[in-house]
Parts: C-alpha cells; structure tokens; sequence
C-alpha cells in the first residue's frame, strides 16, 4: 500500500508538469532576435571586421569537390568480370555455353552500370514482437550502356566469365 | 514501317554464302551480330533482392530502336545503322 501511494504521488507530479509544460508559452528566439554580448577576452583584440562564415557541413562540401575524379579532357578504362551460369535443362553443351555466356555479359553490362551510375539500395526488416519477421535488401540500376569491349571469355566447369572494358570520357556526361 | 533518314557508320560484314535472307543470315552469324549490336548502345534495368537471405536478380537489356542501311553485294552484306 505504501508502495502504491509513492508511485501514485510520482505519477500525479509527473502529470501535473506534464500539464504546466503544456500550458507554458515558450517564445523561441529568431535569428534577428538573438543578441548576445559576451564580455570582452583580455587576451584579444577585438575587431569589427565580418566573421567569415564557414559553411556547417564544410567537410562534406571538400567530399564533394573529391568526387570529381574524372577530369576534363581525361579518359578513364573500367573493366568488369561477369559471371554467368548455364541452366540446368539445357539440350546441348553448345546451348549451355551460349546461355551461360549471355547471362554473363549482361553481368559484365550491370556492373559497368554499377561502377558508372552508382547503385540504389532500399532495405526494408520487418520487427514483431522483438523479432525480425522480414528482412529485405534490394538494389537496383538502370543505364545506358554503349561502346563496351567484350576482352576474353572463358568457360569453365559450367560458368562462363566475360571480360569486358569502357572507356569513358568526361564529355559523356555532359 | 518508315523510311529512315541518316548517314550509314561503322558497318559489320558477314558471308552470305549465297543467301539473301536477312534472317538466316543473322541467325548463323547470331554470336558476332548481338556483340556487334550490343556496343551500339542498350538500355541495362537491374534488380535484385535478398528476402531471408534468399537471393533473386533480373537483369533485362533493351536494344535500342535504330535504323539499318543493309547492302547486299556478291558474296557478303554489309549492315550500317544509320546516325
């Protein structure tokens, strides 16, 4: 009983600032409004001159500026591997080798995407009860894809692995 | 069908070996004529997922839609798209 007492006092405080802080007008400062004077620093000399303001994310904004990896008037080789398995019901080791082969190209032109255009991911996990029901990932790509190089083909023990190259330029993304 | 207009670029060859099907003709050069059309231009969707660690993907290439200027000569044909 005591016990319940203590915990309906705790409650009853708790709701009643709940209540005051509700009804409690809070003015937030704009930007315009804000005027604080801090008290002059013996050891420096004050100066009227503008701050320079610096950007808030200005690490991000040199990231940015890293990104531009391909210069103008410069070229840059990529080269993928893609992977290719023939199907199981296949009615000869010719029709093996030619499926098998165009899965794998369409590999080797995903990847070039991937490297070129970037990937999108959405991910997605599914909780109940403390407990992953679902978890997804998926990733997607699309592009267009022209003047890629196939370079070597190999077949071996049912996969078939395809070599291929670009070049890009930065006059291509202009 | 439209008549097509532009300037014949990078053209393929291949034997016709008397034929003047087009068809055939592509059907038994089929390997050198998809890699040829290929490095054309094509349009790449990609998706895959993973649903419990359980891995699907689809990749579907699209052509693009181009015209062809097709020569027939005495033993070979010659395919250009036009640009």
């Amino acid at each position: 009983m005591k016990y319940l007492l203590v915990l309906v006092t705790i409650f009853s405080s708790l709701s009643l600032s709940a209540t005051t802080a509700k009804t409690e007008v809070v003015k937030v400062p704009t930007a315009s409004t804000i005027n604080v004077n801090y008290p002059a620093c013996p050891n420096h000399k004050t100066s009227n001159t503008p701050i320079k303001k610096t950007p808030l994310m200005s690490g991000v904004s040199n990231v940015e500026s890293q990104e531009d990896v391909l210069a103008a008037e410069e070229k840059m080789l990529i080269s993928v591997v893609g992977q290719g398995v023939a199907p199981m019901n296949t009615s000869s080791p010719a029709q093996a080798y030619a499926l098998a082969k165009r899965a794998a190209v369409a590999d080797a032109y995903r990847l070039i995407a991937e490297k070129v255009k970037g990937v999108r991911i959405d991910g997605q996990d599914l909780i109940k009860n403390m407990m992953v029901k679902r978890s997804t990932v998926r990733t997607s790509v699309a592009a267009m894809v022209r003047n890629a190089n196939i370079v070597e083909t190999t077949f071996k023990e049912g996969l078939c692995e395809v070599e291929m190259e670009i070049v890009i330029s930065h006059a291509q993304f202009k | 069908m439209q008549k097509c207009d532009g300037h014949p670029y990078n053209p393929i060859i291949f034997e016709t070996r008397d034929d003047k099907n087009l068809k055939k003709i592509l059907s038994s050069n089929n390997e050198e004529f998809i890699e040829y059309i290929h490095k054309l231009g094509l349009s790449l969707e990609h998706t895959d997922s993973t649903i419990n660690f359980e891995y699907t993907s689809t990749t579907i290439l699209t052509l693009k839609t181009r015209c062809f200027k097709v020569d027939f000569n005495d033993n070979f044909v010659r395919i250009s798209p036009l640009k």
